[in-house]
C-alpha cells in the first residue's frame, strides 16, 4: 500500500469500529503472573487501522501462532520487527520487560486499561522532548506527549500519520508551516496558530519574538 | 445453489485483512502489492473517500471462459470460476477478455500462467466461508448463497434508502456475477465499469459465430447457383452457335 492510501484512512469521516479478537494470552512458559497479552486494540491504531502491517507476514490470520519466541524477537522477527527500540520499545531490554508481562488478568480489566490508555487518563508518554531554540528563536520548546493527549486526542491522532512512533525526530523549520507535522493541528483553526506574536510563550520557554 | 459474497463498500475501513488472509490461504507471497497481480489475488483501492475491494467477479456467464482456446477456465456450479494451471498455455486471451481486469499473467517466470482469485474453492468444499468473509473485521465481506445475499442487499438499500446508490453492481453485470457490491457513490466513481450489457459478454460473439456454418452453406449454395447459372449460359450459347455473334 501506498503512503496516500494508508494515510486515507486517518482522514476518512466514517468511523466504524473494527471486530477485533479478544486479547491473546500468552503464558505457557512465563507463566500466569508474567503472562503476556496481546491486545489488538492498542496495536491497530499504530497501523492506521490496517492488519496487514502484521498479516500476513509477521503472524498468520486464518491459523495463528499460540508459541511465540523470544529468541525470534531479538533477531528482529515476530514482535521484535516493531519493537526494535526503534519503532517502539525495545523486546531486548531489561527495563521493558513490564510492558509486555504484565500477568493474567480478566479481559475486562485488560479492556478497562486498553481504553484508559487510548483516552489517555493515564497516559504519560516518553519523557518530555525540548529542541534547543534556534538562531531566531524565542526559546527552547519542550514538547510533552500529557499536553497532546486527551478525550479527541489518540495515539493515532498523530501516529504514524505524522509522526513516526519513534526516538525524537531532528525539528525543522517546515514542521510548522503546512499540514505534514505540527501544522496539521497548530493552523489557527484546530488549535492555536504559530503565527501568532501574542502566543509565542505556549510553546517557547521565554515567550517573546527575539527583535 | 451458488456460493456469493457481498461487498458493501460503506462498511470497509481498507483494513486490508482480506488481502493478509488471502494470501496466507491461497500460500502467496507474503509480501503485498499495490493493486492485483499473480500474486496478490485482492486489493482494497481507495476511491474519495471510499474504500473498494479489487478481485475476481466471478461471473455466472465468464466471458473468461467463453474465450479460452484450451478450456482451463471453468465456471463451478458452487459458484467459483476456476482455472486449471496444468491446462494453461499462456495464451492471455482471458487477461484482454475479461471486463473487469481480473485475470493476471506471471510475467515473472520461464513457463507463466494466469493466476486469479478461486473464491477460495478449498474451504467451499469444507463447507467454510472463504477466507477475507472470514477474516473481516467489520462485515463489509459476507459470504453466503447468492440468491440470499441479493435479497438481503436489497433489504438494506429499502432499510437506510439515502446510505447506498439504488443499484446493487453485479446482479445483471455481464450477465451478473457472484460478487455483489453495494456503493454509497455512483460504481463509476469506484473504477467500476458502468456500460457492461445486462448479458453474458460471450454471447456478443456467439451470436456472430453460431451463425457462420449458416453462412457457409448458404453462401456456398448461392455461390454454387451463380456457377452453376454462369456455365449454363455459357453452354446454350455455345450450342446455339455463331449466329448471334455476326449480326
Amino acid at each position: 500500500m501506498t503512503m496516500a492510501s494508508a494515510a486515507g484512512r486517518a482522514e476518512g469521516t466514517r468511523a466504524i469500529p473494527l471486530k477485533l479478537p479478544a486479547g491473546i494470552v500468552y503464558d505457557k512458559v512465563s507463566g500466569a503472573d508474567s503472562a503476556v497479552v496481546f491486545r489488538h486494540t492498542t496495536h491497530v491504531d499504530y497501523e492506521n487501522g490496517r492488519c496487514t502491517g502484521c498479516h500476513p507476514k509477521l503472524y498468520h490470520l486464518l491459523n495463528p501462532t499460540r508459541r511465540i519466541e523470544h529468541a525470534e524477537m531479538n533477531r528482529g522477527g515476530s514482535c521484535g520487527a516493531c519493537h526494535d527500540g526503534t519503532h517502539a520499545f525495545d523486546v531486548r531490554s531489561k527495563a521493558s520487560c513490564g510492558a509486555c508481562h504484565v500477568g493474567r488478568k480478566s479481559e475486562s480489566i485488560l479492556n478497562a486499561e486498553s481504553e484508559a490508555m487510548r483516552s489517555s487518563a493515564s497516559f504519560r508518554g516518553p519523557d518530555p522532548y525540548t529542541y534547543p531554540a534556534g538562531r531566531t528563536s524565542p526559546g527552547p520548546v519542550t514538547f510533552k506527549h500529557t499536553t497532546h493527549t486527551g478525550a479527541s486526542m489518540k495515539c493515532n491522532t498523530c501516529h504514524s500519520r505524522l509522526f513516526e512512533m519513534k526516538a525524537r525526530p531532528p525539528f525543522e523549520d517546515e514542521w510548522m508551516h503546512g499540514k505534514a507535522k505540527c501544522g496539521a493541528c497548530h493552523d489557527g483553526k484546530a488549535s492555536f496558530g504559530v503565527d501568532d506574536q501574542k502566543l509565542c510563550g505556549k510553546c517557547h520557554a521565554e515567550g517573546r519574538a527575539k527583535p | 445453489m451458488s456460493h456469493a459474497l457481498l461487498l458493501d463498500t460503506t462498511l470497509c475501513t481498507g483494513c486490508g485483512a482480506c488481502t493478509a488472509a488471502c494470501k496466507e490461504q491461497n500460500a502467496l507471497p507474503v509480501d503485498i502489492e499495490d493493486r492485483n497481480t499473480a500474486y496478490t489475488w485482492c486489493t482494497v483501492e481507495k476511491r474519495g473517500n471510499t474504500f473498494v475491494r479489487r478481485m475476481c467477479m466471478h461471473c455466472e456467464s465468464p466471458t473468461c471462459q467463453s474465450v479460452c482456446p484450451v478450456g482451463a477456465m471453468t465456471k463451478s456450479p458452487e459458484g467459483p470460476v476456476l482455472y486449471d494451471p496444468k491446462k494453461c498455455i499462456g495464451c492471455r486471451y482471458c487477461i484482454q477478455a475479461c471486463p473487469f481486469d481480473v485475470p493476471k499473467y506471471q510475467w515473472d517466470r520461464n513457463v507463466p500462467v494466469v493466476a486469479k482469485c478461486i473464491m477460495c474453492q478449498p474451504r467451499l468444499a469444507k463447507g467454510e466461508p472463504t477466507a477475507c468473509a472470514a477474516v473481516c473485521p467489520t462485515g463489509a465481506t459476507k459470504f453466503g448463497h447468492r440468491d440470499d445475499l441479493v435479497r438481503e442487499a436489497k433489504e438494506r438499500i429499502a432499510a437506510t434508502p439515502g446510505r447506498y446508490v439504488d443499484h446493487i453492481y453485479g446482479l445483471h453485470e455481464a450477465g451478473g456475477t457472484s460478487v455483489l457490491m453495494l456503493s454509497a457513490v455512483p460504481f463509476g466513481q469506484l473504477g467500476l465499469r458502468t456500460n457492461l450489457p445486462d448479458e453474458p459478454l460471450g454471447q456478443l460473439t456467439w451470436r456472430v459465430l453460431s451463425r457462420v456454418p449458416d453462412i457457409v452453406l448458404m453462401g456456398g449454395t448461392l455461390l454454387y447457383g451463380v456457377y452453376w447459372i454462369t456455365k449454363r449460359r455459357d453452354h446454350v450459347r455455345r450450342i446455339e452457335g455463331g449466329e448471334g455473334h455476326e449480326s
